[in-house]
């Protein structure tokens, strides 16, 4: 059985008159970066508050790094980047930093040695003499990761950290989370979807406090169980593969010209496997593919779940 | 045990890192500056009351050509001055022989600072310590700190953070004390009145304890800080007025202005050392119990 960090079981959470978890499941393994992803409201950051013991689940199961929600157990082991949560605007990045670190139980030399390479995770070394106040949003964010990841906790929950970044921090921060992968348990929700395809190993969709699906990137995205052939202009031999995979679904898309083959992975049967099979038969009829791959986009299969 | 001190390091951690942001905003400027302005209209004050009680005694004196008159009407005019400042000690010790007296072993000017500080400290302190929760509540700063320490430590250190603010302004507030009174008066005694001045200092700490307590009671207890500053000024002006109304009412209910931080302000001139540290105590305590209060709506909140 895969070890959990986060195991949540029926989790409703009310304010007032709206209800913004009803009934959330989701098991998130350790080692693994996590996705979330749903639409504004779906209830990510209250998902997350939840977790880090912000707000109380007003029904439901809530088991973090084997217990519940309680700040003296999550001393070091977790942190989160909330997502509105403004820093204080007189003190330095550094002292700010340095400040998280003791609090989490490190002396003075290791807080001030932590916050510098944390800094520079997020390539703010040079920035850490400057006033929290003096930043800009973009900044502000990136000081948000790096107290994150004080300490390299077992569990770090990141609620959008690429928003309002530019591309190259972008970038380097979804570097520096796939070099967390398999070490710690990260789970990122983001709006970003091919973000979040590349660098997380499972994900959840959420919609309207509730979870649709969950699972393996690789399974929700059907990589070993779908692949698909876009067809240049010209011809559509679309019966012909249909009858020569036999037991296989076989959807054409007219307008995008996407070909889909839906089928049963078996161990002689691999998505590498039935993409020859297809070619072959696609260019003996004389059709010009123009690309091929396997499985869906998360971002597909997300607005197939949501629809 | 371990859970115990964590606590306490956490604590003091969140009270210096609050006092090191605290004292770089406007905010702390503007109560610092209101503090000198407090301590100096007091000493200019007091300054200009002994210049004319001099000057009437002076022309009192100028008047008469006999000496040994002189010496006498200058004598009635001390006494009837210092009869007059033993009365004035009397009012502000509440009728308390005792405190009069031992109010009297302060220099006049280091008494009149120290008094008027007391009457304009839980007021400022509502105008600048309401949002010592609130504030972060309402911008979630509390965030960054609620996955590392309890709501606990957060509330107490925010608290021993507000007292250390308060007790730095409070020694900053003496200095115009010392420059007024040895630039203005010529028999003024710097050393007398700074000796004077350090005995007054933890008092005024002190008592910043017992106003903080509903201060932080009314800041836990909603979001916004613009809703904590109201309840703060609201919880202290009515507690002012309970403590007024026990004064006039036979116990027990006179027992009732214990509630109210402003009994403690005249037992710290209690002559007997364990009465002054038992009112020490009991500002602490009252600290402490309005706090609790806030402190348990505060910990159920959502942050």
């Amino acid at each position: 059985m895969t070890a959990l960090a986060l195991a949540l079981g029926g989790v409703h959470k009310r304010f007032g008159a709206v209800h913004a978890l009803r009934g959330v499941d989701l098991r998130v393994p350790r080692g693994s970066v996590f996705a979330l992803i749903g639409p504004n409201g779906a209830g990510k950051t209250t998902l997350f508050s939840v977790v880090c013991g912000f707000l109380r689940a007003d029904q439901g199961q809530v088991s973090v790094l084997d217990g519940t929600p309680e700040v003296e157990r999550f001393k070091g082991r977790l942190s989160a980047l909330p997502q509105d949560a403004v820093l204080g605007r007189e003190l330095t990045v550094r002292e700010h930093l340095t400040f998280l670190g003791r609090l989490q139980g490190m002396s003075q030399e290791t807080a001030k040695r932590e916050a510098e390479r944390v800094l520079a995770i997020v390539d703010l070394g040079e920035l850490a003499g400057r006033r929290a106040g003096t930043l800009s949003h973009g900044q502000i964010k990136r000081v948000g990761v790096a107290q994150a990841f004080l300490g390299d906790p077992e569990l770090i929950l990141l609620d959008e950290p690429t928003a309002g970044l530019d591309p190259r921090h972008a970038h380097d921060l979804r570097e520096a989370l796939r070099g967390h992968r398999g070490r710690r348990t990260i789970v990122v929700s983001s709006h970003n979807l091919q973000e979040l395809e590349a660098i997380c190993d499972e994900a959840a969709f959420i919609d309207k406090g509730q979870t649709l699906e969950s699972g393996a990137v690789s399974a929700l995205t059907a990589q070993d169980a779908e692949i698909f052939v876009v067809l240049a202009a010209g011809p559509e031999p679309i019966d012909v593969v249909r009858a020569r995979l036999g037991d296989a679904r076989v959807e054409w898309e007219p307008q995008p010209r996407v070909l889909r083959v839906s089928f049963q992975p078996g161990p002689d049967r691999a998505a590498e496997d039935v993409i020859a099979d297809v070619l072959r038969e696609l260019l003996a009829q004389g059709a010009r593919v123009s690309g091929v791959g396997k499985g869906r986009s998360l971002e597909q299969r997300y607005l197939e779940a949501t629809r | 045990m371990a859970a115990s001190s964590t606590f306490w390091r956490d604590a003091w951690l969140i009270a210096g890192f609050d006092l090191r942001e605290s004292i770089r905003t406007r905010r702390a400027l503007v109560l610092a500056l209101l503090y000198l302005l407090v301590a100096s209209i007091t000493s200019y004050i007091y300054v200009e009351v002994v210049k004319f009680a001099e000057e009437a005694t002076a022309e009192v004196v100028a008047g008469i050509s006999d000496t040994g008159e002189k010496v006498a009407a200058a004598a009635a005019a001390g006494a009837a001055q210092g009869a007059g400042y033993t009365g004035l000690l009397y009012v502000i010790a509440g009728g308390d022989q005792q405190i009069a007296g031992h109010l009297a072993t302060y220099p006049p000017m280091v008494l009149v600072f120290a008094w008027l500080s007391l009457g304009a400290l839980p007021w400022l302190i509502a105008l600048t310590s309401y949002d010592l929760v609130a504030g972060d509540l309402h911008l979630r700063t509390v965030r960054f700190v609620a996955l590392r320490a309890s709501r606990g430590a957060f509330v107490l250190g925010k608290l021993l953070s507000q007292v250390l603010l308060v007790a730095l302004i409070a020694g900053l507030g003496m200095l115009p004390v010392l420059l007024i009174g040895s630039a203005y008066l010529p028999r003024f005694d710097v050393l007398d009145s700074l000796l004077a001045l350090l005995r007054a200092w933890p008092i005024l700490a002190l008592f910043a304890f017992a106003v903080l307590g509903p201060v932080a009671c009314a800041s836990q207890l909603v979001r916004g800080p613009g809703a904590a500053r109201f309840l703060a000024i609201f919880f202290l002006s009515v507690l002012w007025i309970v403590g007024v109304w026990a004064l006039f009412t036979p116990a027990p209910l006179s027992l009732l202005r214990w509630l109210t931080p402003f009994a403690y302000k005249t037992q710290f001139f209690h002559p007997d050392l364990l009465h002054r540290l038992m009112n020490a105590a009991g500002c602490i305590a009252l600290c402490a119990g309005y706090a609790w209060i806030g402190f348990q709506v505060f910990r159920r909140r959502d942050l």
